[in-house]
């Protein structure tokens, strides 16, 4: 309900002022198939065992072909997506900046994503991770970025309290380096189904 | 070589992941300690190189990429945790290995091993290690010495990536078990 989810996200500005809500109580989980990466989050942040927002939105969209989940902090992965989408934008409207495509530019490549987000992490104590998922003309990647700005590739991958529920559905499903895009989905569905069920901090 | 595991406290957040980064063609550097900050220094020592070698218009010395890394190590040794091997094959010098561990000292040897697992094979390497050895006695010596490191050490595991370095030119490969 459309009103109900805006006045949870007043309230969840309003949280943020008074004390820090926190995603780390999260899960996240991705899984990478043959041309692309499934991307899947829980929607609680929660602050101090409070759930200060059931409904949050923790995919954020970096590029048309590029997205990270945060965990961790709520406001600094919210505040590092936003700032390296509008980065990415930037780039994408300077290269183009005398021709007509300006508009119609909104991808990146990964890795030019990823160096964003980990030069924002490196030089800033942040609390917050991604999971961090595209496709470019290289393939599908998909990164594990650590708060202090460690990063990780690998083919599947979950992140925040309900990792451990979580990779342990990715690990029976038996994801193998044809996974079908139906079959990536559904793992990574059914992924963050059992962070849900078996984690307190993910609802 | 290397294991494959990177973990965050006790959960292992990646069993396949690739501590050996390439510096430049024909270099390559296995790292160790706090990802975050090996990465870092792997990231500007291949960005230092690749200028270097535009300049000199041949491809990089493997000391010039392990004296960019010992300086970078040295100067921050308060604030990184990082031990690494830098290795790979030049026209001068042919195949090197210089070691830089935890404080920043550089130092070229024949064989180098690091890590927190390497503390289980210090015996089993001096033992095993003969000077001249083919490629493929290496490739053993190396990749018995990483299955022994794992096999005792938690935070290793996982699969055995191996870089194999030559004139001919470099063949990437991993080992199960």
């Amino acid at each position: 309900d459309a009103s109900a989810r805006s006045s949870m996200r007043l309230l969840r500005g309003v949280a943020l002022a008074a004390a820090a809500a926190r995603t780390a109580a999260t899960t996240l989980a991705a899984a990478r198939f043959s041309g692309g990466v499934a991307l899947g989050a829980d929607s609680r942040a929660t602050q101090d065992g409070v759930v200060a927002d059931a409904f949050c939105d923790k995919l954020h969209k970096l590029a048309d072909n590029c997205w990270a989940g945060g965990c961790g902090a709520a406001a600094d992965a919210d505040e590092v997506a936003r700032l390296v989408a509008l980065d990415l934008r930037s780039r994408r409207l300077g290269e183009h900046a005398c021709d007509a495509a300006a508009p119609r530019a909104a991808n990146c490549r990964v890795a030019e994503a990823a160096g964003l987000v980990t030069a924002r992490l490196r030089s800033a104590p942040l609390g917050c991770g991604f999971l961090l998922g595209g496709v470019d003309s290289r393939g599908a990647c998909l990164l594990r970025v650590e708060p202090d700005g460690a990063s990780t590739n690998s083919a599947y991958a979950s992140m925040g309290s309900g990792q451990m529920a979580a990779v342990a559905t990715l690990e029976a499903s038996r994801l193998g380096p044809d996974a079908s895009r139906s079959r990536a989905i559904d793992a990574v569905r059914r992924a963050v189904e059992a962070g849900v069920r078996g984690d307190t901090g993910s609802g | 070589g290397a294991d494959s595991r990177v973990s965050t406290g006790t959960y292992i957040a990646n069993r396949v992941s690739d501590k050996v980064s390439g510096l430049h063609d024909k270099i390559f550097m296995c790292r160790s300690g706090s990802a975050a900050d090996t990465q870092a220094i792997s990231d500007y020592v291949r960005h230092y190189l690749s200028t270097h070698a535009l300049e000199v218009g041949k491809p990089p010395l493997v000391k010039t990429a392990a004296a960019l890394a010992k300086r970078i190590c040295y100067t921050n040794k308060e604030q990184l945790l990082a031990g690494v091997i830098i290795a790979g094959y030049d026209e001068a010098d042919g195949g090197s290995v210089y070691v830089i561990p935890l404080g920043g000292t550089c130092l070229p040897v024949p064989f180098a091993i690091g890590g927190s697992g390497s503390t289980y094979i210090y015996g089993h390497v001096d033992n095993q290690y003969k000077a001249g050895m083919s490629l493929a006695e290496c490739k053993k010596f190396v990749t018995e010495a990483v299955t022994r490191a794992m096999a005792r050490d938690g935070s290793s595991g996982g699969i055995i990536r191996l870089v194999n370095i030559s004139a001919d030119g470099v063949d990437r490969e991993y080992l199960t078990v």
